[in-house]
């Protein structure tokens, strides 16, 4: 199976050279799941084209194997690519399309059936190999895109939102079984989403990227509770992570972060050893907040949200400061309710007002 | 009350009628000569200069007219011959206009854009500021009175508009398919034979009726390039009934009946084909 690594990756389009991928250097490694996350427009199709051979970069390198494959033609790098609406050919009934990469490499006949049989055995396509994608649902199409891509006994898998096409209840159910096929065919997949539920349940790896830089290349765990900086924290996670921007200052023992209007008890000075009036915006997680009655901070609720399993309240914290906090289902929280609050200081996150990257304060 | 009197000028059912009735218009306009041309053909021969409104319409069917135009002349041979020249013309287009429009739709090189332009704008060109030099080249090349230089001639003609119709069929289909075809290790030939025109049918349907009736219906080139009564095509050999005749109301009406004949192979065409036309012509303005 196969490694894939960018290198310093830029491409731009168009005669105004609008720069799509900026200077992104990626290392995959072989047997990963690594997902390209980030919001539409962002370069994270352009990445995995490019990684395809259907667009070829400006400048870097792009590697296969520790081959630099940059002027090799999607033909020969051996990368199926299964597209955002399936690309199945519409002429060609299901068998044909699962086989069509095998015809092009000029296998037999026979061989080509036999093998078609055997990927619509492991995708459940068996009885629909002699229809035509017109006659198939979206799911089913799914798994003929998949199929082709299969068959091919490919290094590693290109998918470019494979999912976003589906209804709710059938994305989940392919998510499952795409983690369950890439454990199976121990392969390297390449997944590009703008959904950050099928980015962190599925990936190994998860590669951030916005405006075409990429922000953050890190597993799932690492990517939620230590973002490298402020677009990533806020793009992670829901409810958003709440951002306050002020100065940090002591108050006695405890570090306070105050602004014109507000002073936020942080935590002991133990915990969170702030120098006196740093700049910094303060991120917190709406599951990070403690409701108790010896909380220093104040909330009035004004929106709740219940799923359920979770209760999220929203409220004006100041004019100018909405807070969303994650509260006990059991409290049965309803607007116009007053909440006192403590933050947990171990799940603070502070970043750089001016660049928004992280700076590390917690001892 | 006065409003309301003339409220039935906006009923939906008046408006229905009288689009229909522009409609009718229209259509009698564009099909009265033909229309003549078959009631004359089947008319008494003395009546054939009647302007008379009880002899419109043939009171009985005659086809003397029709017996006598076949008989005296090879109306059958140069009917073959146009359908001839008409298949040439057509299958050399869409074999040239079909990857000529790929490379025009889809692939990105040098001078396209330009290409493309010069391309359509050969249409501007009356072809009898043509017709001189061409017979001149082709007289030089030893190649008048050949089928093959009168199918290349038309093909002249027809390729710039098929390679439009199609390129811009093209368009309409979506690139991933094209895109997917590589990644399936498909080279770009065979992209073109195994993915796109096999979903262009209706396209190259609607250019090739297209192709093959402008074959049929050219007169011009075909008058000047062809000399033999044997070779002549259909159009031509319509024109050649009057050559060395009276214009009597015989001749005339023979003349009817053998347009009416060379007529129909277009007309069945047309008729068979005219849903891919409309579709054809229509793909790339609708897709937007």
């Amino acid at each position: 199976m196969a490694s894939i690594s960018l290198s310093h990756i830029t491409k731009s389009f168009g005669r105004r050279k609008v720069i799509a991928v900026n200077d992104v250097t990626l290392e995959i490694p072989s047997d990963h799941f690594v997902v390209l996350l980030g919001p539409s427009g962002c370069g994270k199709s352009t990445t995995l084209r490019m990684i395809a051979g259907l667009e070829k970069p400006d400048q870097g390198e792009i590697r296969i194997n520790d081959r630099v494959v940059n002027d090799v033609p999607p033909q020969r790098r051996n990368l199926p690519f299964v597209f955002q609406n399936y690309a199945l050919y519409p002429h060609m009934s299901v068998a044909n399309n699962i086989g069509f990469p095998l015809k092009m490499q000029g296998v037999s006949r026979t061989e080509i059936q036999r093998r078609v049989a055997g990927v619509g055995q492991t995708l459940g396509l068996g009885e629909l190999l002699e229809r035509y994608p017109a006659q198939l649902s979206g799911g089913e199409r799914q798994r003929v895109a998949l199929g082709r891509a299969i068959i091919r006994d490919p290094d590693a898998f290109l998918l470019d939102e494979p999912l976003s096409n589906l209804d709710a209840q059938l994305r989940g159910d392919m998510r499952l079984e795409l983690a369950q096929l890439q454990k199976r065919l121990r392969a390297t997949f390449i997944f590009v989403t703008h959904d950050q539920v099928e980015a962190m349940t599925l990936a190994d790896k998860i590669a951030i990227m916005r405006d075409g830089v990429l922000h953050q290349y890190a597993n799932p765990d690492e990517i939620y509770h230590q973002p490298a900086d402020r677009f990533v924290a806020g793009f992670i996670g829901s409810p958003m992570m709440n951002f306050i921007e002020g100065k940090l200052e002591r108050e006695g023992l405890n570090a306070v972060l105050k602004t014109s209007d507000l002073s936020l008890t942080l935590g002991p000075i133990v915990d969170i050893p702030v120098s006196q009036g740093q700049d910094v915006v303060l991120g917190i997680r709406p599951e990070h907040f403690l409701i108790s009655p010896e909380g220093n901070n104040k909330l009035m609720v004004e929106i709740v949200e219940t799923l359920g399993s979770q209760t999220f309240v929203y409220g004006n914290l100041t004019e100018r400061q909405r807070l969303s906090i994650e509260v006990d289902p059991a409290l049965r929280a309803a607007a116009g309710d007053c909440f006192k609050f403590e933050v947990n200081p171990k799940f603070l996150h502070f970043f750089s007002t001016e660049t928004g990257q992280r700076i590390a304060i917690h001892s | 009350m006065a409003i309301n009197s003339i409220g039935w000028l906006q009923s939906p059912g008046f408006r229905k009628s009288y689009f229909t009735l522009l409609g009718l218009i229209a259509m009698l306009l564009v099909i009265f000569p033909f229309l003549w041309i078959v009631l004359s053909s089947l008319r008494g021969v003395d009546d054939f200069f009647s302007l008379e409104l009880s002899n419109a319409l043939p009171q009985a069917l005659d086809l003397t007219s029709y017996k006598l135009a076949l008989g005296r002349s090879q109306l059958v041979r140069w009917t073959a011959n146009s359908l001839f020249i008409a298949t040439g013309t057509t299958l050399l287009s869409l074999s040239v206009s079909a990857p000529a429009a790929f490379a025009i739709a889809r692939l990105r090189f040098k001078g396209r854009r330009a290409g493309a332009v010069i391309l359509i704008s050969s249409y501007a060109i009356p072809s009898i500021m043509l017709a001189i030099p061409v017979f001149v080249l082709l007289t030089t090349l030893r190649l008048n009175n050949s089928y093959f230089a009168l199918i290349l001639l038309h093909a002249t003609f027809t390729i710039p508009f098929t390679t439009w119709v199609l390129q811009d069929f093209y368009h309409s289909i979506p690139a991933d398919l094209e895109e997917a075809g590589y990644i399936d290790g498909a080279s770009l030939r065979q992209v073109l034979w195994r993915i796109i025109l096999p979903l262009s049918v209706p396209g190259l349907l609607a250019a090739g009726a297209y192709a093959f009736i402008l074959s049929w219906t050219e007169f011009l080139f075909a008058f000047l390039l062809v000399q033999s009564n044997d070779a002549f095509t259909a159009p031509v050999g319509v024109h050649a009934f009057f050559t060395g005749r009276n214009a009597t109301e015989s001749v005339m009406a023979q003349l009817m009946a053998a347009s009416v004949v060379v007529s129909l192979p277009s007309v069945v065409i047309f008729g068979y084909f005219q849903r891919y036309l409309v579709s054809g012509f229509l793909t790339g303005a609708v897709k937007g």
